[in-house]
């Protein structure tokens, strides 16, 4: 391991640091870099490092230091971003042939967010193609590892992000929530995930994968450096129409509140069968924490949750097939050489331009807007969609949050699920409701299995509520912690 | 819905796919598969309800019509085209005589 291990901290203890003057920028990012040259080889975690940009960023916020002049909140914390992301002049691929080589020229806006406040970025992160999958194993790219476990996935599909922080390649990251795909990556690596409430986050700069369900957050090591970078990220955007004009309070604020007298719900439908003991004892052991710390557990019920897959995989495939329509070998990214004319050229470009997930997930998503079929499943599932709603409505009249595993097993193995896609779909029960409904849910790492893999717990409160997450989250971690035990890894 | 090789070209040829014959066998069998577990649904009486397209209320927002596109952006996007002939993208011929 390199001398220089400032790489093991959190970044609110950089930040302390480098606010000190004990530590500079480039000392930071050097540490990151390093560790990154290191680890990359074995996890696969980064498509793309920009060491010379990090290093050239980290010098300007020294100087900047040096001159006394007033830097932002994050400043000289190095971040890694989801590879769906665009940051202006790297490529951005979306784990996709198609986008192989391109190269945006403009920033999203939640960089542009973290930019302003002087945070470094370290590079951009691998994950399945288009955000279509559950296990980081469908990039053109290659597959993720997990860093507790070299043969098993890191989730998906914000893979990437969710190892590179367990790795301690970066000191937080960015991924995207579509059906889960920050909260498994989370459990699965034992890292701290939030998927805001739909509309918190303006989703300016993310390549589009199902429009009503899509949202960015972050990847932490602890609960108090999410809310730290949530603050950042949250707000409204005129560049994106469905970005709620709600302010952002301060999620640091909720941190160290009481929870006395706070109600809790669990859904009877997420302590069923298919559910791993250990995982299960795990979220008891930590539901016992929080009632010690003052609140009521209650049993609730939210009846349509065997539906949420289904459903789920009809929107996000016909919304898909919308979105990706836009990729045609044309004006920008993958072209095949081999087309005879205009209209081979979109086949064929498109044909050889996805992979294998998108092209099935293409393909349910066209035929369920079909002519013919579109009232039996499009419709269908946005008829399910409001009950599904419906149920938490219900549900957040009785109880101010909801606790819940993430999900229902600790991690896989690599290659286990990949020749059975509805297996793979299947691991997100317990996460693909809450993007359905628009809600916001936090995984938070509440154990670990016998073979020492991370279990996570979830939880969920009322939409634009995330303070309660906060203040329940930090809480529990305070009491579990767990904290230490994230330097077990195997990389 | 069992969904056969003739479903599976149609759908490709709507989704502008070109797919191979290995393709098309496959995802023949795993949407039928697919297909079978999310007509689940079915089980759900929905008679009556409104389907859900958006979580959140939206309002149409119009944006004014001020757009600028600076010249360096353009130069920018230009980058990203596979082929260019001066300030042009190129494709291949669209109408055959």
């Amino acid at each position: 391991m390199s001398k220089n291990t400032l790489f093991l901290k959190t970044v609110t203890e950089l930040k302390d640091l480098f606010h000190k003057g004990e530590v500079k920028a480039l000392e930071i990012t050097q540490s990151f870099l390093e560790r990154i040259k290191e680890t990359n080889p074995t996890l696969n975690s980064f498509i793309t490092v920009c060491e010379k940009e990090a290093l050239l960023q980290a010098e300007n916020i020294d100087l900047k230091f040096s001159k006394k002049e007033k830097l932002g909140n994050l400043a000289a914390i190095p971040l890694g971003i989801k590879d769906i992301l665009t940051l202006s002049g790297v490529r951005t691929t979306c784990g996709s042939k198609i986008l192989e080589n391109f190269v945006p020229y403009y920033d999203a806006t939640v960089i542009e967010k973290l930019k302003k406040e002087d945070a470094i970025f370290l590079g951009k992160l691998n994950m399945d193609e288009f955000a279509m999958g559950s296990s980081n194993e469908n990039s053109y790219f290659g597959s993720v590892k997990n860093p507790w476990d070299l043969d098993y996935v890191p989730g998906g599909s914000s893979g990437g992000s969710a190892a590179a922080l367990a790795a301690f390649q970066c000191s937080a990251s960015l991924g995207t929530d579509t059906g889960g795909s920050i909260r498994l990556p989370a459990s699965y690596c034992g890292v701290v995930g939030l998927k805001p409430t739909y509309g918190r986050v303006s989703r300016f700069g993310l390549v589009a994968f199902a429009s009503s369900l899509d949202q960015i957050g972050p990847f932490t090591r602890t609960v108090r450096d999410c809310a730290l970078i949530s603050e950042v990220m949250c707000g409204h955007d005129p560049k994106d129409s469905t970005s709620s004009e709600r302010s952002t309070p301060s999620f640091l604020k909720s941190l160290g509140k009481s929870i006395k007298g706070l109600k809790i719900g669990l859904p009877q439908e997420y302590f069923q069968e298919g559910l791993n003991k250990e995982v299960q004892k795990s979220v008891h052991n930590s539901l016992k924490i929080l009632e010690s710390q003052g609140a009521y557990l209650e049993e609730v019920s939210l009846p349509h949750t065997q539906y949420g897959i289904a459903t789920y995989y009809l929107i996000a495939t016909s919304e898909a097939s919308s979105n990706l329509a836009r990729f045609d070998g044309v004006r920008y990214g993958y072209r095949s050489p081999n087309s005879k004319n205009a209209i081979d050229l979109y086949f064929k470009s498109r044909g050889e331009g996805f992979g294998s997930e998108v092209k099935r997930r293409i393909m349910l998503g066209t035929f369920a807007l079909s002519a013919g079929y579109y009232d039996a499943y499009y419709k269908k599932a946005g008829q399910v969609r409001t009950l599904i709603k419906k149920d938490f409505e219900d549900v957040f009249k009785k109880v101010d949050l909801i606790v819940t595993p993430t999900a229902a097993d600790v991690a896989f193995k690599l290659g286990e699920k990949i020749q059975d896609p509805l297996q793979m779909y299947l691991t997100d029960v317990y996460t693909t409701s809450l993007n359905l409904a628009g809600l916001p849910g936090l995984s938070l790492p509440c154990g670990f299995s016998s073979k020492g893999l991370p279990i996570g717990l979830q939880m969920i409160s009322p939409w634009f509520e995330e303070e309660r997450i906060f203040e329940a989250a930090f809480l529990l971690e305070s009491e579990l912690k767990l904290f230490q035990k994230g330097f077990n890894i195997k990389v | 819905m069992k969904i056969d090789k003739n479903r599976v070209d149609y759908v490709a040829t709507l989704a502008r796919l070109k797919l191979s014959e290995e393709e098309e066998r496959v995802y023949a069998s795993q949407l039928s598969h697919i297909l079978g577990y999310i007509e689940t649904l079915n089980q759900v009486n929905t008679e009556g309800i409104e389907p859900t397209y958006n979580v959140i209320d939206h309002k149409n927002i119009f944006r004014s019509e001020d757009l600028k596109i600076e010249k360096e952006e353009n130069k920018s996007l230009f980058e990203n085209a596979p082929e260019l002939k001066d300030s042009y993208i190129k494709v291949p011929k669209i109408i055959d005589v």
